[in-house]
Formats: structure tokens, C-alpha cells, sequence
């Protein structure tokens, strides 16, 4: 009964359907435009470019993260300046003995003269414990200078995630954690040591600090296990991104702020207004995430930052669209 | 099947598809339109699949399940394009409006939607809807059981009122 009264809804609502040659057109000039050299989309920056201004800012003694200069210098602002941008971000898997080396590695790029961010992940050295200065200067001898960095640890996710009252993610496929679950009193016990798993169901919801954390350190029950994870951490900071898009200064502020010794910041001689002019009104829709894939692999880095020096990244984003989400 | 051919016969099926899944031809037509602008410029991979048809719409129910709330509105307008006016509803979507199974539709999450939408609108059998949800035949049949118990309850209770 119910299951006809389904039918007969859908079939009534087709006549919602729009028509499928102004659609195709717009595909056509969509695809052409994307084959192109790079397309204008006003602001494009990246959060952790925001967070390092900011800390610094907060950090300054006397700065008061309030209506300030800041405020109103933003508003003044043009959108880009001309110059590319490159942010290096380090998620730092601190050890108990206090050592910890790069657990994931992500560069960040706003190309010169407009258009979308990149977000890229980068493989971790294995077997080599490789902490911030040795990425810089990784990532220098390939060419790509570093503008800023940050380095995030653990209880820094989850402090930011937590300051912007959580972050909206979609989850694929059920994902069982390996390392939080509870006992029988609903206490804190590894599932390795019996604890009942933390389980994520498919769909999209909004995650708490801790629930992010978790979830991005998931790597073995991930049918595409590390490129599922590397996903999942861009996909985490897009999300958070999205809480940002929007937030004026003070708002950003008070988010690192709270993120405390959580999350470092190497601003390295930059100018404070370039980095305020690359953050304004960015959204994920404004960032292009590439990252490996289960079966092919991470993508060929030579190429990649070839084209990223040379300024070619839609057209590297057009021949290899299996790295790209 | 050259990409040409393909968007030519199936871009209609696609947009029906897509607005049942979204409840509106906005939204159905900028998915449809994303997804098809992914599959033609991976189309070397796509065109070469056993069925590229279910490859596509195995992208776009993707799509549509990762869809951020209010991300449509932020592409429109950061492409730059002449702005679209808002949905303005019409006498169509009035009547649609009255239909209470089709709202309810709107509050499901939306894997129960898609696996509604694969087996009343689109005719697939459990394993087909498993294959382009990308999950267990066990979790389709769970989402359509779930899915129709809320449809139902919701037809139950508008009986009881009056």
C-alpha cells in the first residue's frame, strides 16, 4: 500500500524535472572552462592560512582580539594579493615520552592572480620520523617554497573542532575505530583491550571535537586505508573551513585562541595584511582536494609540483582526475 | 560509447533521478550537472566501464549523499554566472506542496531516500541498489524498511486526524 502510494508520489513529480538541454549546455561550458588555464572565483584562501595570522596576531602582546585594526583593515582590503601562496600544514601524532614526528602532511596552495585553493596530501617518510623544519626543507628542494606553516597535534583538532561548535562531515561507509570505545560502565577502553568500538554510520552529521579526532585517525578499518584517511582529513578541513566561511576576525581569533598550544605557527617574515587579503570569504567549494587513491596510489609528486611552480594546476587537475575529490 | 552519446541518451534519466533524490529541480539539475562535468572530463575511465550508466549514477548518488547543505547556493553564486531568481513555486509544485508522502520524503536521511528513489522510482533489485550505494544487500534492505516505516507513519497519523 504504501509502497504504490510511493510510486504514484514519484511519478506525479516528474513533472519537476528540468530540462535537459539548458543543463547540457551549461556542462559543456563548465568542462571547457575547467580544461582551461584557471577560472576567477573571488577569495580563495585556506583556513590554517587564516589560524596562522591569527595566533600570530593573538600572540603579540597587547593585541586585543576585538574590534580592532583588524576589522576594519579586512573590510578595506582587495581580495588576493598577486603573489601564490603555499601553506604547509603538519598533523603532529605526539608520543607519551613528549617526541612525536609529521603523521600527516598537507600542502595548501592559492596560485597567483586568482582562482580556486588546492589542498594536497603528501606522503608521510616512512621509517624516518620527520618533523616540521625537515618538511620545509623536503619541500624546498622540491621547489615549493613555504610561505607559513602550522603544526596541529591531537588535542589541538579537537580544540578547534570543539571552538566552532563542531564541524558537519558525511561519512561513505561504515567505519569501525580502533582506538575509542568503552567498557560495560560506558568508560573510556581501547577496543584493542575489549572496549565496545565507537561506530560511524554512514550519512552526514555534525562531530564533536573528539569524535573528529577519532574518526581521522582511522586508517586500518578503511576499505582504502591510508587514501581513505588522507581523505577524510581534508574532508575534515574543508569542514572546518565551512564553520570559518564567513566568521569575521574576532570570531577566528577567539577559535584559536582557544586552541591554545594545540596548534603552532611558523609565519616565517610574511606580511600580516597578505595574509589577511588571501583568507577573506573562502569556502569549500573554493578548494580542489587531491590526494592518493586506494589502488593507483599517490599521484606522480615530480609532476605535481612541477605544475604547481608552474602554475599549471587545472590543466594537472584535468589528466589526473582519479586524485582528485 | 563516446561521452556525447552518452550525456545525449541518458541526461534526461539522470535529472529525474536527481530530482527525486533532492525534491527540487535546482538542486537535481547542479548535481546532475557537477557529476556529468566530472564524468566527461574522466571519461577515458568512465566510457571504458562495463556500464558507464551505472558508474555515472553511482557518482551521483555520491553526490547527493555528501551534498553540504547550502553548498548550491554558494556555487551559484561564486561561478559569476547571472544569478538564477529563487525557486519560485509553481502550480506544480503547489500540488506537490499538499503531498504528504513527498514532504516526508525531505526528512529522511538520505541513503534511506536513494535506496527509496533505486527501488520505486527506478525499478533495481537489492543487489543493483547495494551496488550503486556502494553497501551490504543486508544495510539496502535495512534502509528501505526504515525508510517506508517512516513514510507510513507519517500517512497513518495525517488518517488519524481526520
Amino acid at each position: 500500500m504504501i509502497e504504490d502510494l510511493l510510486r504514484e508520489t514519484f511519478d506525479r513529480h516528474e513533472a519537476l524535472t528540468p530540462a535537459a538541454d539548458e543543463v547540457r549546455r551549461r556542462i559543456e561550458v563548465i568542462t571547457q572552462r575547467r580544461r582551461r588555464r584557471g577560472y576567477a572565483m573571488r577569495g580563495a584562501a585556506v583556513v590554517l592560512a587564516v589560524i596562522g595570522l591569527l595566533t600570530a596576531v593573538a600572540a603579540k602582546p597587547g593585541a586585543v582580539p576585538g574590534r580592532g585594526p583588524l576589522g576594519s583593515a579586512a573590510a578595506l582590503l582587495p581580495t588576493r594579493p598577486s603573489g601564490p601562496l603555499t601553506v604547509l600544514l603538519v598533523g603532529l601524532d605526539k608520543r607519551p615520552d613528549g617526541s612525536g614526528s609529521a603523521d600527516t602532511v598537507m600542502v595548501a596552495h592559492l596560485p597567483a592572480g586568482g582562482g580556486p585553493a588546492y589542498l594536497i596530501s603528501v606522503p608521510r617518510a616512512v621509517g624516518e620520523a620527520r618533523g616540521f623544519p625537515e618538511w620545509v626543507a623536503e619541500l624546498g628542494r622540491a621547489g615549493v617554497p613555504v610561505d607559513i606553516g602550522a603544526v596541529v597535534d591531537f588535542a589541538g583538532v579537537v580544540a578547534v573542532t570543539d571552538a566552532v561548535g563542531g564541524v558537519d562531515m558525511c561519512v561513505d561507509r561504515r567505519v569501525v575505530s580502533d582506538h575509542w570505545g568503552v567498557d560495560t560502565q560506558g568508560r573510556f577502553r581501547s577496543p584493542r583491550e575489549g572496549g565496545r568500538p565507537m561506530v560511524y554510520e554512514p550519512g552526514c552529521r555534525r562531530f564533536t571535537g573528539a569524535e573528529a579526532l577519532d574518526y581521522l585517525r582511522q586508517r586500518r578499518s578503511l576499505p582504502e586505508g591510508d587514501a581513505g584517511r588522507q581523505r577524510h582529513v581534508r574532508i575534515f578541513v574543508e569542514a572546518l573551513l565551512d564553520r570559518l566561511a564567513g566568521a569575521d576576525p574576532e570570531r577566528v581569533v577567539a577559535v584559536l585562541v582557544a586552541a591554545g598550544n594545540g596548534i603552532t605557527v611558523d609565519l616565517r617574515g610574511r606580511n600580516l595584511l597578505d595574509l589577511v587579503r588571501a583568507t577573506r570569504g573562502m569556502t569549500s567549494a573554493d578548494v580542489v582536494s587531491i590526494g592518493p587513491r586506494g589502488v593507483d596510489g599517490w599521484p606522480d609528486l615530480d609532476r605535481l609540483w612541477a605544475a604547481l611552480r608552474a602554475g599549471t594546476l587545472p590543466e594537472w587537475v584535468a589528466a589526473n582526475p582519479d586524485h582528485v575529490d | 560509447m563516446t561521452y556525447d552519446e552518452f550525456a545525449a541518451s541518458r541526461l534526461p534519466a539522470l535529472l529525474r533521478y536527481a530530482v527525486m533524490l533532492t525534491g527540487d529541480p535546482h538542486t537535481a539539475a547542479d548535481l546532475v550537472q557537477d557529476t556529468m562535468v566530472r564524468a566527461q572530463l574522466k571519461w577515458r575511465k568512465v566510457g571504458a566501464a562495463e556500464q558507464p550508466e551505472r558508474y555515472v549514477r553511482r557518482m551521483l548518488t555520491n553526490a547527493y549523499v555528501d551534498l553540504r547543505r547550502g553548498s548550491w547556493l554558494r556555487r551559484v553564486v561564486l561561478r559569476g554566472e547571472p544569478s538564477e531568481p529563487p525557486p519560485v513555486p509553481d502550480h506544480a509544485q503547489a500540488t506537490a506542496d499538499r503531498d504528504e508522502i513527498w514532504a516526508r520524503l525531505a526528512t529522511l536521511p538520505r541513503q534511506q531516500r536513494a535506496a527509496l528513489v533505486l527501488r520505486y522510482y527506478e525499478g533495481y533489485g537489492d543487489s543493483e541498489i547495494a551496488d550503486v550505494l556502494g553497501c551490504a544487500v543486508g544495510t539496502v534492505r535495512a534502509y528501505i524498511s526504515r525508510g517506508l516505516a517512516t513514510l507510513r507513519g507519517g500517512v497513518v497519523r495525517t488518517e488519524a486526524a481526520r
